[in-house]
């Protein structure tokens, strides 16, 4: 047992509020899919670990993180474009499960292609902000406080397009009911392809985000699997202050629990996983309903 | 084709599965008459909506609106060129506003004249802001039909109206009815044979997947006599 | 002709046949092939039978291997003794864990299916590291003994033995799918849950059995591949596997008999001959599973099986269901 001191309790809570923050990044965009076009997009994994290997390219060349994240979202913006217009919206109409599978292919495919291009030694990518902040007398990289920083950015700007543009309200009426939506006239397909790419674009910037937290690998999709499936779980597919609450709740559970025991980091959004589904099947929100 | 015709359905079929539902149906729909279809539960009365509407496939026949072939379109391309359809859940979008759903709709036409909703709806003005999930049914109803109109359709296809409505939001339907079929032609279709009869200029017997009567009589529609063909 | 080509003869000619050709191909590609679809059978059923998907089956071979492993290892020397020890280590794992997955729709199911294996593979790459030894894992050629009547150490005898094994796994599941009122439950549960439940049935139990047996059978193939490879270390729980797993079962057809072992056959001699060429086979794997898929998700037995019962109703006029004249 580690002594536990205020110094790194704050540290450790700091740590989850970052990890929080990737994870909400990554698991938007499965919330959206689901929720709008009724499909678990597991190659959304994919969009991550190639967000982060863009970023890492680019910084090389350029010298510039920004330019690379930059460059990162457009060119995830790209393929998964299409991606989208020539595999996934084939399967729209086909049960969730058909889309698990279909799109797990994906991302295996997609992973292979990342060995080839990249290799397999890990990469690592320079943190973009130095230094640290001062918070209640922790010193904490500042980099992490950004992070946390544009993810609260990022959940603001969703919420503002989910409600107050009409794309937005068009994807929230999606959710409730897609054929009606088509029935006033509007082009369903569009409105699925554009969540679909929304979604891949915020992964991608969770890569972006995370690759200077770890090294970018080729099994870093793999990796981070296991909490982005805990977050959606906990939180219920299809809501997305649902996913941003337990996002907050895994993050912290992670970085407070690696305090206690190391290897409890691993485990421990397994164990609060079970502890939640045992009491509710579906999630901590889990409708399928869009709530604010 | 009869030239006069506004939509035309000629030798419709349509099966969910290998269960066949529709058994060559015509009918036709001449512009802004008010006909109805009624019909027993089960004897595909929605199904043929839908198809008409392209929110179902048919094995085969054709529609004809305005002179164009509608089967093998997408529904959203039908609901722009003017063919409307209502279902009869009374299921507007719950988490958004009157006003969002009325966007939408908007959106989806370019027509933003609400002027028109609300004339007809005048109730949906103070409702503006509420959310989908707190309207009654009649008012469900109401913004149904409301955001259907903008775009100035030509034609309606409203199924089951009346279904879990109050008496007196019935009648106010009827009067709806028959000030919305100066803009445009309504088909209808339900089991509430009373509605029926103070709504329709023409009606078709519907049973077990096939049209069986089409009564054109006022004094029969009136007194309901051609229920004994269902 | 028709008695003599019943699934049951078939299932002993398939293997007879397959078990000849060890001149023709080599024996550790039929074996590995041979143990993989025992391994599949089980994923197999589960999403064709339940429609339940897992991509955490690794988990549950690794049950099965580390059984027999850490028998062997410890233990004993008979690995006839150590694959019992597997096959029941991994059905009380299975049990136990089954209560806790199978309560879940099937979306979360599979996530949670994902999840599980991920910290399976922790737990024996890491936390039981002490006993596991974790990715060099335990070396058990020195610990295992020649075996009477088969030997299991001698690559012919586990090659004969698997086949047996096979042919045992293929006649239980043969009753299990096409003849018990299980299967057709099972069927039932996957079509509508629902209103089986309304009906009476306790779904969960059924889908708990199910799942005990699926997984079981995995953690036979687990035990087999320890016996087999005289080894077992962390890398059989690695979430990575879960993709071939899958792969073959819907390449093969899920919830058909013999799509396991023919999509093993395929997979594996695909992926032998591909890796030669190229060194990366997840875009292979990856690959095929969106070409399985966007092609209707039958699988090879599946379409095959889907073909041949499409002639058999034309040929004997089936009358459709309702009349012209009758209507609904």
């Amino acid at each position: 047992m580690i002594q536990m001191n205020g110094q790194l309790v704050i540290s450790a809570i700091v740590l989850g509020l970052s990890m929080s923050g990737v994870y909400f990044l990554l698991t938007v965009g499965l919330s959206l899919c689901y929720g709008l076009m009724r499909m678990i997009s597991l190659d959304q994994f994919f969009y991550y670990a190639l967000g982060a290997y863009l970023v890492y390219t680019i910084t090389a060349a350029t010298g510039s993180f920004w330019l690379g994240a930059l460059g990162a979202m457009l060119v995830t913006l790209v393929v998964a474009f299409a991606v989208e217009r020539l595999i996934i919206k084939r399967v729209y109409s086909k049960p969730v499960m058909f889309s698990m599978i279909l799109t797990f292919g994906v991302n295996l495919m997609g992973v292979g292609l990342i060995k080839y291009i990249w290799g397999l030694t890990p990469k690592p990518v320079a943190s973009p902000i130095g230094g640290s902040v001062n918070i209640l007398g922790t010193s904490v990289p500042g980099y992490r406080v950004f992070v946390i920083f544009l993810a609260v950015v990022v959940y603001l700007a969703v919420q503002y397009f989910l409600n107050k543009t009409i794309l937005g309200t068009a994807i929230r009426a999606g959710i409730d009911d897609a054929e009606k939506v088509e029935a006033l006239g509007i082009n369903i397909s569009r409105l699925f392809t554009v969540t679909f790419i929304l979604s891949s674009v915020l992964s991608a910037l969770a890569g972006v985000i995370h690759a200077p937290f770890v090294m970018v690998s080729p099994e870093m999709g793999m990796s981070i699997t296991a909490f982005a499936f805990m977050v959606v779980i906990i939180g219920g597919l299809g809501s997305i202050k649902g996913t941003m609450v337990s996002a907050l709740i895994v993050g912290q559970v992670v970085s407070l629990g690696a305090l206690i025991w190391a290897p409890l980091a691993e485990m421990a959004p397994f164990l609060v996983m079970i502890i939640i589904l045992l009491i509710k099947p579906t999630g901590l929100y889990g409708s399928k309903l869009m709530t604010r | 084709m009869d030239r006069s015709n506004l939509v035309e359905v000629r030798n419709l079929n349509a099966a969910y599965g290998q269960s066949n539902v529709l058994f060559d149906i015509n009918l036709a729909i001449k512009p802004n008459e008010r006909v109805a279809i009624v019909g027993r539960n089960g004897a595909g009365k929605t199904t043929l909506l839908k198809c008409m509407a392209s929110l179902l496939t048919p094995t085969n026949g054709s529609v004809v609106f305005d002179g164009k072939e509608l089967v093998g379109k997408r529904s959203y391309e039908v609901a722009r060129m003017g063919l409307k359809y209502i279902d009869q859940d009374k299921h507007v979008f719950l988490d958004l506003t009157v006003r969002e759903n009325l966007e939408l709709s908007s959106y989806a036409t370019g027509d933003y004249d609400w002027d028109k909703v609300f004339k007809h709806f005048p109730k949906l003005k103070i409702l503006i802001d509420r959310k989908g999930a707190f309207l009654s049914g009649g008012e469900r109803q109401m913004l149904m039909i409301g955001r259907a109109i903008l775009g100035d359709p030509k034609v309606l296809l409203i199924d089951e109206p009346t279904e879990g409505l109050a008496p007196s939001i019935v009648d106010d339907l009827v009067t709806t009815f028959h000030e919305l079929s100066k803009d445009c032609a309504i088909l209808t279709v339900g089991q509430n044979l009373s509605f029926v009869s103070r709504v329709a200029e023409r009606i078709y017997a519907m049973k077990e997947g096939k049209l069986v009567a089409e009564i054109t009589d006022e004094a029969e529609i009136k007194n309901n006599s051609y229920s004994h063909y269902l | 002709m028709k008695r003599f080509l019943s699934s049951w003869t078939l299932i002993f000619v398939v293997f007879i046949l397959l078990y000849l050709m060890k001149g023709i191909l080599p024996a550790a590609f039929l074996t590995e092939v041979v143990i993989f679809s025992i391994y599949a059978m089980g994923c197999s059923f589960l999403i064709g039978c339940l429609g339940l998907t897992s991509f955490g089956q690794p988990a549950f071979l690794a049950f099965g291997a580390y059984g027999a492993g850490v028998y062997l290892y410890y233990f004993g020397t008979n690995s006839y003794m150590a694959i019992l020890v597997g096959i029941l280590v991994s059905l009380l794992l299975n049990m136990l864990v089954g209560t806790f997955l199978v309560r879940l729709s099937s979306s979360y199911f599979t996530l949670c299916n994902q999840a599980f294996c991920v910290v399976t593979f922790f737990m024996f790459q890491k936390a039981l590291v002490k006993w596991t030894f974790g990715d060099n894992g335990l070396l058990l050629i020195s610990r295992m003994e020649p075996t009477p009547v088969i030997d299991l150490t001698s690559p012919s005898g586990i090659y004969l033995f698997s086949f047996i094994v096979a042919i045992l796994v293929w006649l239980f599941f043969n009753y299990l799918m096409k003849k018990s009122v299980f299967g057709a439950t099972c069927l039932c549960v996957k079509n509508n849950e629902q209103k089986l439940r309304f009906l009476g049935y306790k779904t969960f139990n059924i889908k708990w059995l199910a799942f005990v047996i699926a997984n079981t059978v995995a953690g036979l193939a687990g035990a087999l591949y320890t016996v087999y490879f005289c080894m077992v270390n962390a890398n059989i729980a690695n979430v990575i596997g879960a993709a071939d797993v899958v792969a073959i079962s819907m390449l093969g057809g899920a919830g058909t008999l013999f799509g396991p072992l023919v999509g093993s056959f395929l997979f594996i001699g695909l992926k032998d001959i591909v890796s030669r060429f190229i060194s990366h086979w997840e875009v292979l794997v990856g690959f095929l599973l969106i070409v399985v898929m966007l092609a209707g998700e039958k699988g090879i037995v599946g379409s095959l099986e889907a073909y041949l019962e499409k002639r058999k109703n034309k040929k004997s006029q089936l009358q459709p269901a309702l009349t012209k004249e009758g209507g609904l």
